[in-house]
């Protein structure tokens, strides 16, 4: 079957800004549907990425395309069907929540019929929304940017770090948002340096350093591919050796080994499964671990 | 375009009521001047250092007239700071400011092109121009009926305050100029209102320093002349133009460059 035809496309697009190169020959695809992460810490290049996208910076190389256009050349069809969300909780601070909404809902071509749901579920009531901005929590800022970026329902969500400054309860209901918004078909397209978010929510992730892509991927190849350790505790006598292709014995004790595991688990799995076993702690390997290895090494796919 | 036009107006409307009133009684406070010591205005002004008379453009043929003493305050240094600080402070932050606030970033998230937000925030500038404009006139009418003051051409009058009127839109479109350059409101007013002090300071020379007096048309303030366009009733159309030309290619400048720029913070 075809590929689906890719909602952004990116063809190694540059951006630099004098001397300083923000992006350098980055490629990327996010298909129909996909939550897709962009991950990477402050100053890697992930807002620059996402202004490329929003037709806010021209690249200096390549093409960008959103929707199959370009958002330089053509930012009003585009925009018809994103929502955004900038990095900071840019607002109009001397206006009521309501007249925000209603300002950008007033410019754009589609109707507001997601507000009042997102409200509700957001937790800005009414009495929120009829105070003036400049009172308003950061946590509520960032609320009220969410609503403004999803109430028109658009086919697109760019959001950048959008859980800053959220609860942890809040966080959740706004994930719950996304999946069901995901589910009518909205693709999203989201950066944050918070590895567990990204972890929950995306199929795939994207790592950004210095402005070079160094990974892409679906999340639990990622995790498969990630050297994890495995406790193995014998009851019994320990076993001579380990010959498994893949495995490694980091450690030893009398009764015990600590093994590196490399990609499939099951051929380690068989051989364990010959001798008398005490307990077996094999944790899911985190995307932290896989995400710090890449800005650990500052050698690995540059 | 209504809709930012509209918001751009309301989000500034104490500070436009502010300023608007300000304009008003010291538009109503020249013709109730008049009636205290107008009549000797003439002799106020032979007696002035001729710095001084330069700075109002006082020298030469000056109209001694109600209305020429009215004209007065439209060159008096209360009526140009607070017009050039409120077009400087409005063109400049128009685009910069909701750039360096990252408001910008909202707007153009919308199914909106970039020259559509700079027209609106010139149509906005504009409405706000013609009712502090129109607030002067007013208040100026009422000084004039209040006092009883006599032989006031309004007239003449209205063309002064269409010179001025041209005059904050040329300062108005080099101002837009840099703030659809610069992504911090506080640089684009600091260089739109340096530019604007230069310009008074070199059409003061140019008048008061026949040596330099060729620099004179180099500035937006040579073509501001209320005192002349009282006595004479009409503006030169050179003014006119010269004035109406540096607006509308600081527009449009203003536009290809906000329409080319990266947008950052």
């Amino acid at each position: 079957m075809a590929e689906p035809h890719p909602v952004i496309w990116i063809d190694n697009v540059s951006k630099s800004y004098g001397h300083v190169q923000a992006l350098s020959s980055l490629n990327l695809s996010v298909h129909p549907g996909e939550i897709f992460g962009f991950l990477g810490p402050n100053g890697a290049g992930k807002t620059t990425a996402i202004r490329v996208l929003m037709g806010f910076l021209k690249p200096t190389q390549g093409i960008a395309r959103v929707f199959d256009a370009d958002p330089w050349l053509k930012p009003k069809e585009i925009k018809a069907r994103i929502g955004f969300l900038p990095d900071a909780s840019a607002l109009y601070d001397g206006m009521t929540g309501n007249d925000f909404l209603n300002y950008l809902a007033g410019l754009h071509s589609r109707p507001s019929a997601r507000r009042e749901e997102l409200c509700d579920r957001l937790e800005l009531s009414r009495s929120d929304l009829q105070r003036k901005v400049k009172g308003y929590s950061h946590g509520m800022r960032r609320k009220l940017g969410i609503v403004q970026s999803m109430q028109h329902d658009p086919d697109l969500l760019i959001m950048d770090e959008p859980t800053q400054g959220l609860d942890p309860l809040t966080q959740q209901a706004f994930f719950v948002i996304l999946r069901e918004a995901q589910a009518r078909g909205c693709t999203i397209f989201f950066s944050s340096h918070v590895l567990s978010e990204v972890e929950e929510l995306c199929q795939r992730v994207g790592i950004i350093r210095q402005g070079t892509l160094v990974a892409v991927e679906q999340v639990r190849e990622l995790r498969r591919r990630k050297v994890r350790t495995m406790e193995v505790e014998f009851k019994g006598q320990l076993p001579p050796d380990l010959q498994v292709e893949g495995v490694e014995i980091l450690a030893r004790g009398d009764r015990w080994w600590r093994l590196a595991i490399k990609g499939d688990i099951n051929p380690v799995l068989r051989v364990l499964a010959s001798h008398d076993l005490e307990d077996l702690v094999f944790e899911s390997p985190h995307l932290e671990d896989i995400f710090l290895d890449y800005y650990r090494d500052e050698s690995v796919a540059l | 375009m209504n809709l930012i036009l509209w918001q751009t107006l309301k989000g500034q409307r104490t500070g436009l009521l502010m300023v608007g009133l300000g304009l008003l009684a010291f538009a109503v406070l020249m013709p109730t001047t008049y009636t205290a010591f107008g009549a000797a205005i003439g002799d106020i002004l032979d007696a002035l250092p001729e710095g001084l008379r330069a700075l109002i453009k006082a020298q030469g043929g000056f109209s001694t007239t109600s209305t020429g003493y009215i004209a007065i305050g439209y060159r008096h240094a209360v009526f140009i700071v607070i017009t050039m600080a409120s077009v400087i402070a409005m063109s400049s932050g128009a685009l910069a400011r909701e750039i360096e606030r990252g408001t910008m970033f909202l707007l153009l998230a919308r199914p909106l092109q970039r020259y559509y937000i700079v027209i609106a925030k010139l149509g906005a500038l504009l409405v706000t121009v013609a009712i502090l404009l129109s607030m002067s006139f007013f208040g100026t009418w009422i000084g004039v009926v209040g006092n009883g003051v006599e032989g006031v051409d309004f007239r003449a009058l209205a063309f002064a305050l269409l010179n001025a009127f041209m005059l904050i839109l040329a300062v108005g479109g080099y101002s837009f100029f840099i703030s659809a350059l610069s992504s911090e409101g506080g640089r684009a007013i600091s260089v739109a209102a340096g530019l604007t002090v230069i310009f008074f300071f070199v059409d003061f020379l140019a008048t008061l320093w026949g040596a330099v007096s060729f620099l004179g048309p180099i500035s937006v303030f040579h073509y501001y002349d209320p005192q002349a366009v009282v006595e004479a009733s009409s503006i030169p159309a050179l003014h006119l133009g010269v004035l109406g030309a540096v607006a509308l290619v600081g527009f449009v400048a203003a536009g290809i460059a906000f329409q080319r720029r990266d947008l950052v913070r």
